[in-house]
């Protein structure tokens, strides 16, 4: 690298300064450059002592107190790393789609969790309520038709066992065999509740995983279908070239056989990388790159 | 020798240098590389620091070779830094080395 691609790559890494500033650093290393050249040493010696751009870059920007990081985000950065990460940002396009769609499924979900939820409460709400009546209605009867004891102990002994539904339904001591009836019912409803939250989650590991298997079925039979075609095209070509040496005019057809190998041989390709093998070591390395 | 200890004393021998006579950047690097083997691209940044901190003027000076030439002048206030760094810098190579002889001592 010569002086004046030395300084003016530089210069690139420094745009975040004010052109006085660049001016007046690129001056002292020109200067030092110049200073090498008369005591006999070539610009590429010069050059090669100040080590790597980057770190040297990075140390004049620490001297301002600038984040060395800064001039990637928001700076013009050298054709060479601009092209790199054009390349780079090509390759992600189909991970921040696929990105894009997940949170939306996520999101969906998550929403029909909470829907779920909120009817299931609903529903709790309303057997409780159905219960209460036709519990209360009961236990009023059997006051009347069995008499006090049996209420009594019922009161007694669970009183003390279930506190919490009683209170939750509201009813006064005297009724609280009532309560406590409801109470139980709320327990199996608060069951059911789960039960249904957990069929839920198992719904969308089967969807997610329908989801999977239907996605890689239909880019595995695609790849076949263009590997078919592939085989195809190789075995014309093979004919053709035979024929071709018969001295048939086949030319053409030779070419265009030739173009369908490679052209299905691609597409196969393409098709069978799109196939997802193993989600859990995707989501592993895409956590690593969000913790860097 | 381990670069992190360079770094650390590179700017105490920079005021150091600066505070017998006004120096140019050039001969500011000779100097501070007789002392130690350092990478001649870091100092200027170090400098341009110190100037920022107004430990340092400058004023241009004509050469008799090649172009005017930047000159760094030690202030008042770079002076006061360069004796608490020298301060420094006496009291911990003093503890470091009486730490290491006690642990000579022992063995």
């Amino acid at each position: 690298m010569n002086k004046e691609k030395f300084l003016q790559e530089l210069r690139e890494y420094l745009q975040v300064l004010e052109d006085q500033e660049q001016e007046d650093i690129l001056e002292e290393y020109a200067q030092h450059i110049d200073m090498k050249l008369q005591k006999g040493l070539s610009e590429e010696e010069a050059i090669r002592d100040f080590g790597s751009m980057k770190e040297l870059a990075a140390e004049i920007l620490e001297a301002y107190h600038v984040k060395p990081g800064f001039r990637q985000r928001n700076m013009p950065v050298p054709f060479r790393m601009r092209k790199k990460e054009q390349a780079e940002d090509g390759g992600n396009f189909f991970r921040s789609a696929a990105d894009f769609w997940k949170g939306k499924i996520l999101a969906a979900a998550r929403g029909g969790k909470k829907a779920f939820q909120w009817f299931g409460r609903k529903c709790r709400g309303l057997a409780d309520w159905a219960v209460g009546l036709f519990r209360g209605e009961n236990a009023r009867r059997q006051k009347t038709e069995s008499g006090k004891p049996e209420g009594q102990i019922a009161a007694g002994t669970e009183k003390e066992n279930l506190p919490l539904a009683a209170g939750r339904n509201g009813r006064n001591g005297k009724e609280n065999e009532k309560g406590t009836m409801a109470g139980d019912m709320g327990k199996l409803l608060r069951g059911i509740e789960q039960g249904i939250g957990k069929l839920w989650r198992c719904f969308l590991s089967l969807c997610n995983w329908g989801l999977k298997t239907v996605w890689n079925a239909g880019w595995l039979m695609l790849s076949l279908f263009c590997a078919f075609w592939a085989m195809v095209a190789l075995a014309g070509f093979g004919a053709l070239t035979v024929l071709l040496f018969q001295g048939y005019p086949l030319a053409g057809m030779l070419i265009i056989s030739f173009g369908g190998i490679l052209c299905f041989g691609a597409l196969t390709c393409w098709a069978f990388s799109m196939i997802i093998r193993k989600s859990g070591k995707i989501s592993q390395s895409e956590r690593e790159v969000q913790y860097e | 020798m381990n670069p992190q200890f360079k770094k650390g004393v590179l700017e105490l021998i920079v005021l150091e240098s600066v505070r017998k006579k006004d120096m140019y950047g050039y001969e500011l690097v000779e100097e501070v590389s007789e002392v130690i083997d350092v990478n001649e691209g870091t100092i200027y940044p170090l400098l341009k620091r110190l100037t920022n901190e107004h430990y340092f003027e400058t004023y241009l000076r004509e050469s008799s070779e090649g172009p005017p030439r930047k000159y760094y002048h030690l202030t008042a206030a770079g002076i006061l830094y360069r004796d608490s760094l020298a301060a420094e810098w006496e009291e911990l190579q003093e503890r470091v080395s009486r730490f290491l002889k006690e642990r000579d001592g022992y063995e």
